[in-house]
């Protein structure tokens, strides 16, 4: 490309204007002369120029002196194109100053400014643009994204939905929007890609379906389907183009283009005799449906490796010795049902972008400009048959280990790890100690001919109440202090079986449910609660009424509840937790907020108890009411329990106490971090 | 394996049909956490002869249900895991007075009893006693046995039973190992002959530092379908709760001048055994108190049924799992943690060689595998106030691994 130029005087001397070949000065020469003066590009400040409606063009460059002074240069273009060669140059001029201040590290830099061109010759390379669906900005964004996604997910809609209402005052409604989304890009490109694949269009001709009513033809066709009709095919528009409204009106066009032959033929079904004649629609039937018609996917360059129609033409077609093809030959008079399917293809594909990569890039369409014998060997790869070639060595990355036995035998293991306070762990003996008592412990044993039944101490005569006081009388064993029983006694024993039974109903209720009826039976059947001691069946009811807490019955109505009220304080958690640990100040504020809405989790967890509560003191109305009207007629007296009806505070307390223990963990840590900063002096709010 | 038609027909032709025996031998191997000094600190309440008197109460009702049967008991010592039944075979070259007890003294004493349940008690009681003569007081420094290597013990010969169970099989039937026998018994663990269990009395904790070696037992365990049955004896529940069973929220403190590991250890208590009986599909027992190990028997025999009873059974096991892990580079157990997503190693902190090289979007290289990764934007510093420009001091996370060995932000289990 030329340099801009132009023939200018300069202090009333007569020369040249240009740049030097490396862009990087202005260059001044009087005329036929070397040159002289030059003005480096990064020097300049300014630029001005004289209106376009003066006479007089005058270039005026405001640049900086050697010493720091601004000075002043006036060029006064004088050639007789004086304006289109003082507006090119002040152009480019201009785009190269703006460059070089952008890229001087003395001069800020205004925000936002991408990278410098510092060709100008060549037009930027145009940025691939993603589509959007790769922005997850650009998704938290689109909320008619959002609401679809959640019309078609209702439990993601009734969690955002609760959580909206949850949350802490201080979120706004877009904030909660952005925090709950930010959560879920990769849900909302799922979807944007699953919306953004619509369906092509289809054969118009056949969706549209006249009906008989009355011996009238309806139709009920929309704007949006005469358009289509007449995009897939231009034989119709031009005979609507023709006919109405001067020989046909509207409906009536319509009308009888479906039942006419050519609707039949445009659509692809096989004419017959029996279709009824007309005398306008039939003229037409012949007609060359493809006029005006050009397919945007053949627009660009079709490289001669599939250009079937240029092989035709180079080797002579169906002339040069191939067999004529009788059926998709154009003006075959019987209107062959292939070429009718065909042709409608065609128009339908004619309107839909090539997706084919073809240009490397991944633009959007061919392009005629860039490199057609690029592309051409990119297609020709594409048709090579890759299966016939060898097969290639899976790609696979080796693991390595490094230090594999370290690993196992743990020798990088932290030493502080293992210890542990050993008076907790193991009491007050030292080492030497248990040794002792271990070896002596062994004193019981003789060869072979201990007797087993007295070693184990169960003896299925005593009586377990008295069980401690014969120990001693006996002298055999050890004294002990009252509280642990001796191995192998009633009591032990029944304590471990209790322990297991109990442990067999926690199980099944997690595998059938609480609502299990033979679970009932189970309970009551297995440990008859009657045959143990006062003391002990205070201690065991209360044991089992605590292992119930956590899977007691709920009506339906609060389990739901309790589990949408999960739902949503597991979601208030989980974007904490993201913000907890983000380590953005940015997010403080939200942090805040969400710290907010834990509180308020925590207090609904118990509004939802009390109200579960509420519910059992009315069921437990109820059954006492049931059980008044029952003595009323038989006089028979029972005492419905508590424990029986379904519900209470324990219950659902029992459920969220993980939950509980997890919201106040949260709380406690964002104020002891907030405790924290509060100390340092240098907070700046 | 019920009525089975052996595909080659013999040499008169005629076809050959073989039952197998009723009854499916089972191997039942008890693995005895016999840490000296747990079991003295449990000696108010089950002294240790009680407790293996017990044990060996409940190894002979598994020999007597059939004579099929197999047990085997293996001690988890603090130093070692030792053979107690079947005695291993004495060192090549050793003295033959140090052979103490078994052989010679059998016959004589056990008139009285029942042939194999002497051979098992003697076995057992000498082999201990001897464990515990061996024992030295300097050899009692760690609070843990060796679970994994006691564990590897039961697996191999679990295996070579069932080899050896496969081989007769093979042997007698086919008449040569050249037949019938190449099909069914080279494919090793893939053919079982027996039913096996192991089941892990435990006293002590769970040594993170054998993490690995032991979740490798427990996966060659349940690949072979055998099922590890835990008996917690020391009532965990006692000195620390089990975790929520619900995990909704990642347990994680901020300790900036507290020493993470003893808490952690402190409460790691059984957890890798829960996993294995998990992962095996066995039951996981825990004593509720250290009170309750007096009934030990009822504990045995009402909570480990054999594994065929067991199908039909809900088993008393624990309902909540701990699934925590120790991290590869300190071997510490943390609920949360950081992942290598190339070899899956666990890491308590950020594994980088200076402190200052741990911030968002740095690549920290991977200490098993050394796979470069990089961090997201996780593990900060909690920012609680907003600000306009936040300094980096040395490494965001204020204190590097070296100095103390304690992250802020390292994740740590809920208490």
């Amino acid at each position: 490309m030329a340099l801009p130029g132009g023939k200018v005087s300069y202090k009333k001397q007569d020369g040249f204007i240009t740049l030097s070949s490396d862009q990087n000065s202005v260059v001044w020469g009087p005329l036929g002369a070397p040159t002289s003066q030059t003005l480096a590009i990064t020097d300049i400040t300014n630029l001005q120029q004289t209106p376009a409606t003066s006479t007089k063009v005058i270039l005026k460059i405001i640049a900086k002196t050697a010493a720091g002074e601004p000075a002043n240069h006036l060029f006064h273009f004088t050639s007789p194109d004086a304006r289109a060669e003082a507006d090119a140059f002040k152009t480019i001029l201009s785009q190269l100053v703006a460059d070089a201040k952008s890229s001087d590290p003395s001069i800020p830099k205004p925000s936002g400014s991408g990278t410098p061109a510092l060709s100008v010759t060549s037009a930027p390379a145009p940025k691939p643009s993603l589509p959007k669906w790769m922005d997850d900005n650009a998704l938290k964004q689109d909320i008619e994204l959002q609401q679809s996604l959640m019309k078609k997910d209702t439990a993601l809609h009734a969690l955002y939905m609760e959580g909206r209402i949850a949350k802490a005052d201080t979120v706004s409604d877009s904030a909660w929007n952005a925090m709950f989304w930010s959560q879920r890009t990769e849900l909302l490109r799922a979807h944007a890609i699953e919306t953004e694949q619509q369906r092509g269009p289809v054969n118009i001709l056949t969706v549209v379906k006249p009906k008989t009513v009355d011996g009238e033809l309806k139709l009920n066709m929309s704007m949006e389907q005469t358009k289509q009709i007449f995009e897939q095919h231009p034989l119709v528009r031009r005979v609507f183009d023709e006919m109405v409204p001067k020989k046909l009106d509207y409906s009536t066009f319509w009308s009888r283009f479906f039942l006419s032959k050519l609707s039949k033929k445009l659509k692809g079904s096989r004419l017959t005799d029996n279709d009824t004649p007309d005398a306008i629609f039939d003229r037409y039937l012949n007609h060359d449906n493809s006029i005006g018609f050009t397919p945007r996917i053949t627009q660009g360059h079709v490289p001669h490796s599939i250009d079937i129609e240029g092989n035709e033409e180079n080797q002579g077609g169906f002339k040069g010795g191939n067999r004529p093809d009788a059926e998709m030959r154009p003006g075959r008079r019987d209107g062959g049902l292939v070429a009718a399917l065909n042709s409608i293809s065609t128009k339908i594909m004619a309107n839909v972008a090539p997706s084919d990569p073809m240009i490397p890039d991944g633009g959007s369409g061919p392009n005629p400009e860039s490199n057609a014998e690029e592309i051409d060997n990119a297609l020709q790869g594409e048709l090579m048959l890759r299966d016939l070639s060898e097969q290639q060595k899976p790609e696979s990355i080796p693991l390595t280990i490094r230090d594999q036995d370290a690993l196992v035998s743990g020798a990088n293991q932290d030493v502080n790890a293992d210890l542990e306070d050993d008076a907790m762990v193991f009491g007050s003996r030292t080492p030497q100690q248990a040794l002792d008592e271990l070896r002596n412990g062994m004193a019981d044993f003789e060869n072979g001919k201990t007797d087993m039944h007295t070693l184990i101490g169960v003896d299925d005569e005593s009586d377990s109440d008295s069980e401690g006081e014969e120990e001693t009388a006996k002298g055999t064993k050890r004294r002990r202090d009252g509280a642990s029983p001796r191995v192998g006694s009633k009591k032990a024993r029944r304590a471990a079986q209790n322990h297991i039974i109990n442990a067999i109903v926690a199980r099944r209720i997690t595998e059938y449910g609480s609502q299990d009826p033979s679970l009932v039976a189970f309970r009551t059947a297995i440990i008859p609660a009657a045959t143990l001691p006062g003391e002990e069946l205070k201690a065991e009811k209360r044991a089992r009424a605590k292992a119930q807490d956590a899977t007691a019955q709920l009506t339906p109505t609060m389990e739901q509840k309790s589990i949408q009220m999960h739902a949503t304080t597991v979601e208030f958690l989980r974007l904490f937790r993201s913000a907890f640990h983000s380590g953005d100040s940015e997010r403080a504020a939200e942090l805040e907020s969400l710290d907010q809405s834990l509180k308020r989790s925590k207090e609904r967890i118990v509004a939802i108890a009390d109200e579960a509560e509420i519910e059992r003191l009315a069921a437990f109305e109820i059954e006492k009411s049931k059980a008044r009207e029952l003595y009323k007629k038989t006089g028979q007296k029972i005492y419905p329990k508590k424990d029986g009806c379904p519900g209470g505070r324990e219950a659902v307390l029992g459920r969220f106490s993980a939950m509980l223990e997890s919201l106040g963990k949260a709380c406690a840590e964002y104020e002891n971090e907030l405790a924290k900063e509060g100390l340092r002096p240098t907070v700046e709010v | 394996m019920n009525l089975k038609k052996e595909s080659g027909a013999d040499i008169d032709g005629s076809e050959h049909y073989h039952t197998e025996k009723d009854q499916i031998p089972s191997l039942l191997t008890v693995i005895l956490d016999t840490n000296p000094r747990a079991w003295a600190a449990l000696s108010r309440t089950l002294p240790q002869d009680k407790a293996v008197a017990n044990i060996l109460a409940f190894l002979n009702i598994h020999l007597s249900y059939s004579s099929l049967h197999q047990v085997a008991v293996i001690a988890s010592h603090p130093t070692c895991a030792k053979w107690l039944y079947p005695s291993p075979p004495p060192p090549p070259g050793s003295d033959v007075e140090m052979r103490d007890g078994p052989p010679s003294s059998r016959k004589a004493d056990t008139a009285n009893k029942y042939d194999i349940f002497s051979q098992v008690e003697i076995a057992v009681i000498s082999s201990l006693r001897r464990l515990n003569e061996a024992s030295t007081s300097e050899d009692l420094g760690s609070t843990n046995t060796q679970m994994s290597g006691a564990l590897t013990l039961a697996l191999a010969h679990t295996n070579k039973a069932n080899t050896l169970l496969l081989a007769n099989m093979g042997g007698a039937d086919s008449g040569g190992a050249s037949g019938g026998g190449t099909g069914r018994g080279n494919s090793g663990m893939a053919m079982h002959a027996l039913n096996a269990r192991i089941l892990i009395i435990s006293v002590s904790d769970a040594s993170p530092s054998q993490y690995i070696a032991t979740m490798n037992s427990v996966f060659a365990a349940s690949h072979a379908k055998v099922s590890i049955d835990v008996l917690a004896l020391r009532g965990d529940t006692a000195c620390s709760r089990p975790p929520p069973a619900t995990t909704v929220a990642p347990a994680f403190t901020n300790s900036s001048n507290g020493v993470p590991a003893a808490v952690e250890a402190a409460s790691g208590r059984t957890t890798f055994l829960q996993q294995a009986a998990d992962i095996t599909g066995g039951t996981y027992l825990s004593v509720p108190n250290a009170v309750d190990a007096a009934g030990l028997l009822s504990f045995l025999m009402f909570g480990f049924a054999d594994s065929e009873t067991r199908r039909g059974l809900i088993p008393p096991t624990q309902d909540s799992v701990d699934f925590r892990a120790a991290c590869f580079c300190h071997r510490r157990v943390i609920a949360t943690g950081f992942v290598c997503s190339i070899c899956l190693s666990i890491f308590c902190s950020i594994p980088a060689e200076k402190a200052a090289d741990i911030s968002p979007g740095n690549a920290v290289e991977c200490l098993t595998c050394g796979s470069n990764l990089v961090l997201g934007f996780y593990g900060d510093k909690p920012a609680v106030i907003p600000r306009r420009k936040r300094k980096r001091k040395r490494g965001v996370n204020g204190v590097g691994r070296e100095e103390s060995g304690s992250l802020a932000g390292t994740p740590r289990p809920g208490q």
